[in-house]
């Protein structure tokens, strides 16, 4: 049967085969993290019993760890938590607004809201001298580190 | 007038970390997704540097944490408590914070219950 494709109607990002492909090309990192034997014993009771293995469960716990610290942080100094959201994105090779980027969890998976905060809120920020002490640490860090 | 900060991650801007070396630790290596890496790797730069080491001990009381309010979510965890309260209480551990919080009980001759901060099922 014929038919045509409307390209309009599609988003810009990679084909699922191109996006797969360069998932299997990267190497998963490895994470060094110090933990209380007491607690590997929970989890490690935990995995025998439930079959999912201590790695996925504590993998989870982590990035779970790590998106409260983000939001926490948010809760302080948003500038400062979407730029880090951002700089995640830049080296993880991801648009920040796309989505499940940093930027977009940070945002709570509203687009609008990360357009808004980047269109208006950011700006206006750095017009005003808004922007903390901290926030400058940050980005000199950033910008040091990328060279 | 100075906003009054409250996270972590904005705290360890000013603080050092401190590292345990206490044998009541074990270091694992964790395989992670890059999206994870590329976060760690970012607040490696923006918070916890230069002392690399320090991203190691990051997440201990973190999971510490963490693992307590999971067991906390139900009464079914008892015999997951029960099973590792036999070892002693390791200080800072899940158990440790269940117990500051009420949810261990300790009588005059030990364990006394687990029972306070459940959800019931």
């Amino acid at each position: 049967m014929p038919y045509e494709i409307n390209p309009e109607k599609f988003a810009d990002g990679p084909s699922l085969v191109a996006a797969h492909q360069s998932a299997k090309e990267i190497p998963m990192p490895k994470l060094n993290v110090k933990i209380r034997r007491s607690d590997l014993r929970i989890l490690d009771s935990i995995s025998r019993q439930s079959g999912t293995p201590r790695s996925q469960i504590m993998n989870s716990m982590i990035e779970s760890l790590i998106g409260a610290m983000l939001r926490d942080l948010a809760k302080d100094d948003q500038d400062c938590a979407a730029l880090v959201a951002r700089q995640a994105d830049e080296i993880a090779g991801c648009d920040y607004m796309s989505k499940g980027s940093w930027s977009d969890m940070l945002f709570e998976n509203a687009n609008q809201k990360l357009d808004h905060y980047y269109a208006i809120e950011f700006p206006d920020n750095k017009r005003s001298g808004g922007l903390s002490d901290e926030y400058q640490t940050i980005a000199e860090r950033f910008s040091r580190a990328n060279g | 007038m100075n906003k009054k900060h409250t996270s972590e991650l904005y705290a360890s801007l000013r603080a050092s970390g401190v590292e345990s070396n206490s044998s009541d630790f074990e270091t694992l290596s964790l395989r992670i997704s890059p999206r994870t890496a590329a976060m760690v790797q970012a607040l490696n730069v923006a918070f916890w540097q230069p002392e690399h080491k320090a991203v190691l001990t990051r997440f201990t009381d973190g999971i510490s944490r963490q693992l307590a309010e999971s067991l906390l979510d139900s009464a079914d965890n008892e015999p997951l408590i029960a099973e590792e309260i036999s070892q002693g209480v390791q200080p800072g551990s899940a158990l440790d914070l269940l117990v500051e919080a009420g949810a261990i009980e300790y009588k005059s001759m030990g364990i006394g219950g687990i029972r306070a901060g459940f959800t019931e099922k």
